[in-house]
Formats: structure tokens, sequence, C-alpha cells
């Protein structure tokens, strides 16, 4: 099959020569595309037949931002996005991405310059039943002066009890030249916790004594996984007794970015 | 009105048949979506060198802007703060902290991105440097 394609990349910078991180789509791999995203208190459904990624905002913690414990109240099976504890309203996020199908795309490592050409030509694109002038971005399918979330790999599969970290590990390459953005998720089997088995809910970065966290280029001493270039996945083989399944969804959205230096106080 | 859309498929898939899984871009399922070339930068990772210790028991605003929606937008950010007293390295999405006494937040209000940060037990000290890479969308956080 010969090897055709679309790609576009954001404003100012040369798409035929670009580092991949500054496109903004390529058919090469997909964004993150929303399913469903709403408000609700209770379980939702969403019937799509595998387990996807989703994200719950936080409301009066961190107003908008991503709820890394969200795992505590929802998680998520084949057809439901499920609340098992908790009250309130929440926002959530339910995206096309099955948490259980393996994907990698391919690196392009080209210029991340921008270019002095005026490559300052655009595309856009509404959802169904929107108006092509809105200024609303909401209003958009695509829309070249923005940046979205690209998918890079989706890696699943067991956890293995090496007695390590927190006794059960799993560890991926993500074969990138920067440290992309990551997010973990994991299907916690048999446990003490109260979780359920087969749902999936979201695993949070080490932050206090957690039973289960993943690091991004490093990994805690005593484990021969992890370290640059990797992502790093740990459960307390304690609490979780069976075999955890983990997704790791790896963004082609480097951590270092258009970085701004201060220093403080 | 007619069903006219736009997909792209991923290589291997025929774009008549693929599913929304199956394309890189469907015009159904829109991507939340960054604004591009801001004064203000709706993506960025803010780098913080902390010279010292901070004045302890108030709230400190690290880093704001201005994000132009008049709504709480959803936003991500990954934190990384390390080398707080003692070494240790602390890591998060929208927040991290030490109990009740350190407490570091990346949030939104219906008009700013903002990173603060509480520090009640000196953990901020000069050699800790914090790192916040962030993402303020359009798509409604709340």
């Amino acid at each position: 099959m010969s090897d055709y394609g679309a790609k576009l990349s954001l404003p100012g910078y040369d798409v035929q020569t670009i580092e991949d991180f500054l496109l903004q789509f390529s058919s090469s791999w997909p964004l993150l595309k929303i399913s469903d995203t709403n408000t609700s208190s209770s379980t939702v459904a969403h019937n799509l037949g595998y387990p996807p990624f989703h994200i719950i905002c936080s409301v009066s913690f961190v107003p908008g931002g991503v709820d890394q414990n969200a795992h505590e109240e929802w998680s998520v099976s084949s057809t439901q996005l499920v609340r098992a504890s908790g009250t309130g309203s929440r926002r959530y996020f339910i995206f096309r991405l099955d948490l259980t199908e393996n994907f990698t795309a391919q690196q392009l490592s080209g210029s991340s310059s921008a270019s002095n050409t005026n490559f300052n030509y655009g595309l856009k694109l509404t959802k169904p039943g929107a108006d092509i002038n809105s200024t609303d971005l909401r209003d958009f399918s695509i829309h070249s002066s923005t940046r979205s979330p690209a998918v890079h790999m989706v890696d699943h599969g067991p956890m293995t009890n090496t007695g390590n970290g927190l006794g059960l590990e799993r560890s991926i390459n993500y074969n990138l030249d920067y440290s992309p953005l990551v997010f973990v998720f994991i299907r916690p089997d048999t446990n003490s916790l109260g979780y359920n088995a087969n749902r999936y809910g979201i695993v949070p970065p080490p932050i206090g004594a957690a039973s289960r966290y993943f690091m991004v280029d490093d990994a805690p001493s005593g484990t021969s996984l992890g370290g640059p270039g990797t992502v790093y996945v740990t459960a307390d083989s304690s609490s979780f007794t069976g075999t955890p399944d983990v997704s790791i969804v790896v963004l082609k959205d480097p951590f270092e970015k258009e970085v701004i230096n201060m220093s403080y106080p | 009105m007619s069903d006219i859309g736009m997909k792209i498929s991923l290589p291997g898939f025929d774009v008549k048949t693929a599913t929304p899984e199956q394309c890189a871009i469907h015009s159904s399922f829109p991507p939340p979506k960054s604004k591009a070339n801001q004064d203000e930068p709706h993506f960025a990772t803010l780098d913080v060198d902390f010279t010292g210790g901070i004045t302890q028991g108030v709230t400190h605003t690290l880093y704001q802007i201005n994000h132009g929606y008049n709504y709480v937008p959803f936003n991500f950010a990954s934190i990384i703060l390390s080398n707080i007293s003692g070494g240790t390295t602390l890591y998060g999405v929208n927040s991290t902290g030490v109990g009740a006494t350190l407490d570091l937040q990346a949030e939104c209000t219906s008009s700013l991105f903002r990173v603060t940060i509480f520090d009640d037990f000196n953990w901020i000290t000069s050699s800790t440097r914090l790192q916040v890479s962030y993402y303020v969308f359009a798509e409604n956080g709340s």
C-alpha cells in the first residue's frame, strides 16, 4: 500500500520539516477525540464496547483540572463511566480511545524551529451544525490556530510481581526524543482496597503513601526497570493480590515546551 | 441538514468504513483545543527557580495568565517539584503537596489560569525547582 496521508502544522511552522509535536494533526496518529463531555453526579452510559480513556475534573480543589485521585469514586467499564461513591456533580470527559488496544506511532524527528517564511495558512472545521464563522473554539472539530493532544502510544498489559517498587511493576520505553506527558490507568483485579476488580481507574504520580503510582524517566531505587526514556508503573502487591492490568497512554506532547523561566521570591 | 463532515483514517484503514477510533481526526469527535500563539501562552512549561524560602503560612501566586474565557476551562498541568527540604521530589497532576504543610495547585478560575503554593514547614529552599507543564483548553472544565 502506498504511503498516503495528511498533516497540518501549527501556525508559523513548515509542515514538511517540522517535528511531530508541532503538528496540529497527522494521519499517522490519532488526536485525543472527545466522545462525550458533560457534568454528572452519577453513572454515565457510553456503550463504546471498550474501557475508554477518561478524565474527571476537579470542582472546588483545582477547578477545571484533572482529578488525579478520581479512581476513589469513578472508573470505567466497556459500557459505563461508573460513579461508585461520592456526591456532587463533576465534569467528565470520555474519549474515543480504547485503553486495551495497543498502538504505537512513528516519531518525526524534524526541526522544532519556527520558519521566517509566512506559513500562516490554516484550516478550520466545525462540529456538525456549527457556524464556520463562529469565534467560539468549542464549535470546532479542527482549528489550525490551536494545539490538541495527540496519541503516541497505548500500552496495555499485566503487571508482574517482581517484589521491587511496591511489589508489582510494569515499564515501557516510549521511544521519543523528548519527555512526554503521560496518563496511566489500572484494572485492579482482586484487591483489598474496595476497587471494582474489572473497571479501569486513573493512576496518580507518586504522592504520599500511594498504593500505586507511575513515573516518567524515573523509578524508585532497587528496581532495574524504569529510568530515562521509560514510563514506570508500580502497585502494592499486598493490596493488589491478583494480576492488575495497566494501560499507559503516552501523548505526543513534550513536558518541556515554550519554557517560561522565572525565579521566586 | 445534510450529514457533512470530514474524517482522516489512520494508516491501514479504509476511510469509508473506519470507526472513530481508527481515524486520526473525525469532525464528529473534536479534540480538546488550546490556543496557539498567545501573548500569555495557553500551553507552556513554567520553570521556577526558588532563590530561597518563601513566607510561611500564606498562599503565593507564582504565575498566572488571563485565559480570556468567561468560564472555567478544562486544563491539565503536570507538576515536578524537586529538591524540597530533605531532597525529596514531588510529582502531581494539577496538584501536589505534603499533608497540610505544603500545597501546590495549578487551576483555573473563570478568568485566570494560575499556579499557587502554600508552605508552612519550610519545605521550599534555595535548592528547590518547580516545573509545571500545562495546557488550558477551550472546552468547559466545570
